[in-house]
């Protein structure tokens, strides 16, 4: 019976993966070079929600052919987010997938590479995501946004975490933070049993249905963190580790 | 400054007022990126600062390959007996 229902999990992953690559295809193909006779507002936010149901769909689609569930906690915070710089930790490939499926509209900050790829430019260009290229650039463009309104999805750790630990963050989206002085919400998001992360192929899935748990935290209170730093620079770093060992303290209550 | 000793201890002066890495772990070897925890957002900071050092600008570009303590003293060292 084990037996059966890994291979039936192997076969069902194939089809979600094959159908996340049709889906954004069809996108991007069909409907969003429609959403182009929009102004570029209009266009950005029906793409984002585009997106928002798709994830929402293929999560969905995920639950129903058995390949895993979903647990989340404080969800209630993220209704009505506004200019917040929500972060998180980067166990699997689909975080970005479940994050997107429960905050409606968001910018994300997205890997240079990524414009190139097919199944995906589409989406990350007609949806306005910034580009992970220069840190000046990046910087600027993030806290313009934040002050338009807009929430901006970051994952510190720039890359996938390691399987058994975080990866060191990375400052930018505390410098950011910082800079447009807007609210910031961690995410802790868990994957239990590990899998789809940076080392491992989609067909090795894991000995039983893995559960998403998502955990959204309270907003952090920035002033006080950073009340004794002499500079930018400083409060950039000192928020940076206070963000990190929260999700460290997390991660190990877990455990 | 004159000799690359005076450029370490300016880089050493910076780093330790920028970015408050204690003195005793500014080695000309310590690795930028690994062992003083420093990332891309304080190379832009950093760049700013030596610009002023040494007053020109530096291109970014030139910042690209910088792993460790020691390439930006030479970096610097370089750009100011351009400039002499």
């Amino acid at each position: 019976m084990n037996k059966i229902n890994h291979y039936w999990r192997v076969i069902a992953t194939g089809i979600a993966f094959s159908s996340f690559g049709l889906g954004a295809l069809v996108l991007s193909m069909l409907f969003f070079p429609c959403c182009y006779i929009l102004p570029q507002k209009k266009r950005i936010k029906m793409i984002q929600k585009s997106i928002h149901y798709a994830f929402k769909l293929f999560i969905f689609e995920m639950k129903i052919l058995g390949i895993m569930d979903v647990k989340y906690n404080g969800l209630e915070k993220l209704s009505g987010v506004k200019g917040c710089m929500i972060v998180s930790n980067h166990p699997t490939l689909l975080d970005i997938v479940l994050l997107l499926s429960v905050i409606e509209g968001t910018d994300c900050i997205v890997k240079d590479e990524l414009w190139q790829n097919p199944f995906l430019r589409g989406a990350v260009s007609g949806a306005g995501y910034i580009p992970n290229k220069s840190p000046e650039d990046l910087i600027h463009l993030c806290v313009d946004r934040l002050k338009e309104g807009h929430n901006i999805v970051v994952f510190p750790e720039g890359t996938r975490s390691l399987p058994d630990d975080l990866k060191p963050f990375k400052k930018g989206f505390s410098a950011i933070t910082l800079k447009s002085n807007c609210q910031l919400l961690p995410i802790f998001i868990k994957c239990e049993p590990s899998t789809l992360t940076k080392r491992e192929k989609w067909y090795n899935v894991p000995n039983k249905k893995f559960i998403l748990s998502m955990e959204v935290n309270e907003f952090l209170d920035v002033p006080k963190i950073t009340k004794d730093c002499k500079s930018e620079i400083i409060a950039s770093k000192v928020l940076k580790n206070y963000l990190f060992e929260c999700f460290k303290e997390k991660r190990a209550s877990y455990e | 400054m004159k000799t690359r000793e005076d450029v370490f201890e300016k880089i050493k002066e910076t780093l330790i007022e920028l970015f408050e890495i204690p003195e005793e772990d500014i080695t000309l070897e310590a690795r930028l990126y690994q062992e003083l925890d420093l990332d891309s957002i304080d190379a832009v900071d950093m760049i700013v600062k030596l610009q002023e050092i040494v007053d020109r600008k530096i291109n970014p570009e030139e910042f690209k390959a910088i792993r460790t303590v020691e390439h930006i003293v030479a970096i610097t060292y370089k750009i100011l007996q351009e400039t002499k």
